[in-house]
């Protein structure tokens, strides 16, 4: 039985395709997907990285793979609060999506 | 993730493209005190757990994150479940001081000095300066003031005595740095070490024979005569190796004439600055305003 919502949470900063394909099989076995990203300030404390895009365009990256309903940011990578942001952000898709269902 | 352990602090991270800002929050980790050990995020782990791939390979992000300042040992991680890689933390940690332990027993002598005027620093100090830490655990280097210099070769160093102590005091493998003054003697010198030494480590005893004074082998001769003549008195000489051919291209005599002709420090550094603008590295020059490729 397909999931109703299921995500991801990354970086997006350069997605190749051994990131895609597991992306991709994620949303096969679901009704909605979406994908939390973390933001710059994220990535340079807790990744120690510079990302080389900037949120904007990491998020743009994440909406533009088929079959992403929703894209947000994350700006912690503390387990309970990226528990509450995803938990939040699925309620509100939900919403989004039982709205759409009532309309149609 | 940060973990505090008894003995270390562990991070783990990707350490792809390096800024200012990673290099803070790196220090901040590091100003604990403790041993920081950095787990690297395996190529893999990138690409299909954080959806990013990076531009440099595991092994190069391995080396930046070594070099970074703080940082102790590194180990690869696969994985972003913190309780898997604190056992790979764990296992690093045990290699990292066994492979101190084995370096220390391997160490001929308590503490070491090397002494020089390291005017302009080059990679034949550093070498020089790497080779003479490995046969001692502590390491000393003995910086000529600029009185001294003047009084011996008739000129001033291209770098004063602070900024010259300033470049030593950052080397990894120097753990303190000591003057030698116009009027010092080798048993003055002696003497600083031996003092300096017993400031750093209260409990622990040292005497003349404990110590090794460190040259360049085209020094030997000189310095074996002094060694038979007394002049070092207890303490031990060693030499590591300067080849000739070596010698010719990197010395501390090819990069100061170098210098002069470029009309001394403040012209080279300028001109530093302005090779870094036609490289776009964005250091904005004096003519341009917003750091545009120079012709």
């Amino acid at each position: 039985m397909k999931k109703k919502v299921d995500f991801c949470i990354g970086i997006f900063d350069n997605l190749t395709d051994e990131g895609l394909v597991k992306i991709k099989n994620d949303i096969k076995n679901c009704e909605i997907y979406g994908i939390g990203v973390y933001t710059d300030k994220i990535v340079i404390e807790d990744f120690f990285t510079y990302p080389i895009n900037n949120l904007e365009k990491r998020m743009e990256i994440a909406k533009s793979i088929d079959g992403v309903r929703f894209v947000f940011p994350l700006d912690t990578n503390k387990p309970e609060e990226l528990k509450e942001i995803i938990r939040k952000e699925t309620i509100k898709i939900m919403e989004q999506n039982n709205l759409k269902n009532i309309l149609s | 993730m940060i973990k505090d352990e008894k003995d270390y602090i562990t991070v783990w991270g990707i350490f792809d493209t390096i800024s200012k800002e990673v290099r803070n929050s790196i220090s901040k980790c590091a100003e604990s005190g403790k041993t920081l050990g950095i787990g690297v995020y395996s190529d893999e782990c990138c690409d299909t757990k954080l959806f990013t791939h990076p531009d440099k390979p595991l092994e190069h992000r391995m080396q930046i994150a070594q070099g970074l300042s703080g940082v102790t040992f590194v180990f690869p991680v696969d994985s972003l479940n913190d309780y898997e890689n604190e056992k790979a933390a764990e296992i690093a940690y045990r290699e990292y001081l066994n492979h101190k332990e084995s370096l220390d027993k391997s160490k001929k002598y308590k503490v070491g000095f090397v002494i020089g005027s390291f005017d302009v620093l080059h990679p034949g100090h550093i070498e020089n300066i790497n080779l003479s830490s490995e046969i001692c655990e502590v390491l000393y280097a003995v910086v000529k003031t600029d009185e001294r210099v003047f009084d011996r070769k008739n000129k001033y160093p291209i770098q004063n005595t602070t900024e010259r102590a300033a470049n030593l005091r950052a080397l990894k493998n120097v753990d303190g740095v000591l003057f030698y003054d116009l009027d010092s003697t080798r048993v003055d010198i002696i003497r600083s070490v031996i003092s300096q030494f017993k400031r750093e480590h209260p409990t622990e005893t040292i005497e003349e024979k404990d110590l090794v004074a460190i040259f360049g082998d085209d020094l030997k001769e000189k310095e074996e005569e002094r060694k038979r003549n007394g002049d070092w008195g207890e303490v031990n000489i060693e030499f590591t190796p300067r080849p000739e051919e070596k010698m010719k291209v990197m010395s501390s005599s090819v990069y100061q004439a170098l210098i002069r002709q470029r009309g001394g420090i403040a012209r080279y550094e300028s001109e530093e600055r302005k090779h870094l603008v036609i490289n776009g590295y964005g250091i904005p020059n004096q003519g341009s305003s917003d750091g545009e490729r120079e012709l």
